[in-house]
């Protein structure tokens, strides 16, 4: 109902709504309905480097409510790829804090709630009240634990991951039954790693393996990228969601977003790459159900 | 530690507990629910030696009931989901239980078992009870828990390997590994 209307008033234009409308550009897309991107609810998880590019994406997009989870403080670290923090006023404050009070001055429509705490420690109804969820996190621990809450209550979950030059989207719904989530991925390897952080102190790990290290090499112009990508996947799953929940099918003219799919970017040889993902038919989190794990 | 969400979780816990059930290891009476954790205790059967003077000239004797106690968290399946502690007396090199025969001090309960750390994506409970059946009756000297009675011990298995230790106690029925204790479930030891 509402993209009809949108499309009629688009068609309709006066000099004055080209120019005085805050959105008539995006408006101009076909399949674009500026009502949804107002309504739409985001949780994003992590004010980092990604973070910032998602929310300040979101933000000139006209999405109504963002849900902003980040319990940092702001360092000097930060401030080479954080596009919304300054360095005059933003250290040593709450990331999520000064997001807010930057993204009032973007779009002041928006309505960002910064939400200071851990994401294990934050209240479960934020998953059910969020239209998606977007994860800008560094670790596996909090991104699993988002893939989990997010499948459970059948919300769309886009994943991003920043690594020097590399970086990678990834999509996951439980409204599509054959789509992989993240817990699909995940390795006996993976498994050893969280273990070894969660019992050791961390030295030793950093020393032998790479992987396990806490802080990642990153530059603005891949998590731009990223970001940029993560924000559009958003866009798409909030145009489209409701055709593909009916019809089992993405609006063609918004496209289907990465659902069960990886892109994989790599910034060394300008390549980006899909791969789909393999639902693993013995998940915790997608597959409790019909396995011996879950229920019988 | 990641958590799944609490329906799948307490799904799971449940379902896997009743596995334990089935096996008569688990004894349905000492299961706790709690808010976010699962207390519970297993008896294991499987051959094991203790210490006690006088019996006889190697000074050990055969035991063939365990208890076990298993606390489950909300971080369950992911690692560090699970504490095990071995509570009934035993001498095993591998193994430090929380009551020690002559000892007046408490031990740690400690396990030295690998798939008790290296959790893995199809590792569960029953797999779990049987490895640590399977530990008692195979003690592996050559890497031993730093206590002075796991060392101990690890020299007594050295000297006197678990084969040997059957023969003299003709102990070979006790096994029941071997024993087939439900219609569709069947513990088999390769």
């Amino acid at each position: 109902m509402n993209s009809k209307n949108t499309r009629n008033q688009i068609k309709v234009i006066d000099e004055t709504s080209t120019e005085s409308d805050r959105f008539d550009r995006q408006k101009r897309i076909a399949g674009w309905d500026q009502v949804k991107i107002k309504d739409a609810k985001v949780m994003v998880i992590g004010a980092g480097a990604t973070g910032n590019e998602v929310v300040k994406n979101l933000t000139l997009c006209g999405i109504g409510t963002i849900y902003l989870i980040d319990y940092d403080l702001i360092e000097s670290s930060n401030l080479s790829r954080c596009v919304l923090f300054n360095y005059t006023n933003s250290l040593e404050k709450y990331k999520a804090d000064v997001i807010k009070d930057t993204c009032q001055n973007l779009n002041p429509e928006v309505k960002i709630i910064p939400i200071k705490q851990e994401l294990n420690s934050i209240d479960k109804d934020l998953y059910k009240r969020s239209d998606v969820i977007c994860s800008c996190l560094d670790n596996l621990e909090a991104r699993l634990e988002a893939n989990n809450y997010a499948y459970y209550y059948n919300v769309p979950f886009v994943d991003s991951g920043i690594d020097e030059f590399f970086g990678s989207v990834q999509v996951v719904y439980s409204g599509d039954k054959d789509a992989a989530c993240l817990q699909c991925g995940i390795s006996d390897k993976d498994l050893e790693i969280m273990w070894k952080k969660f019992s050791c102190t961390g030295q030793e790990l950093s020393s032998t393996n790479s992987e396990t290290e806490r802080i990642i090499a990153s530059i603005i112009t891949t998590t731009s990228i990223i970001g940029g990508i993560q924000s559009q996947q958003v866009l798409k799953i909030l145009l489209g969601i409701s055709t593909f929940n009916q019809f089992r099918h993405w609006n063609p003219k918004i496209g289907e977003p990465l659902l069960g799919k990886q892109l994989i970017y790599n910034g060394i040889t300008n390549e980006f790459i899909i791969i789909s993902k393999l639902k693993d038919p013995t998940c915790w989190t997608c597959s409790f159900k019909d396995k011996k794990h879950g229920g019988k | 530690m990641p958590e799944l969400p609490y329906e799948i979780w307490h799904t799971r816990v449940t379902n896997e507990i009743e596995i334990l059930k089935k096996l008569r290891i688990v004894n349905p009476k000492s299961i706790k629910w709690y808010d976010d954790s699962v207390e519970l205790w297993l008896n294991l059967r499987a051959l094991g030696f203790i210490q006690k003077y006088g019996n006889n000239n190697l000074n050990v004797a055969p035991k063939t009931e365990h208890r076990v106690f298993i606390k489950i968290n909300r971080s369950f399946p992911y690692p560090g989901g699970i504490d095990f502690s071995w509570y009934s007396d035993l001498y095993h090199p591998n193994i430090h239980p929380v009551n020690l025969y002559n000892s007046n001090s408490l031990g740690t309960g400690y396990i030295c078992l690998n798939i008790l750390r290296k959790w893995s994506k199809l590792s569960d409970l029953e797999t779990t009870a049987k490895s640590l059946q399977i530990l008692v009756e195979n003690p592996n000297p050559e890497d031993p828990l730093q206590y002075n009675i796991c060392t101990d011990a690890a020299s007594f298995f050295k000297e006197h390997p678990i084969e040997e230790l059957k023969k003299i106690f003709k102990v070979d029925k006790f096994c029941p590994i071997k024993e087939k204790i439900d219609d569709d479930i069947v513990i088999d030891k390769e």
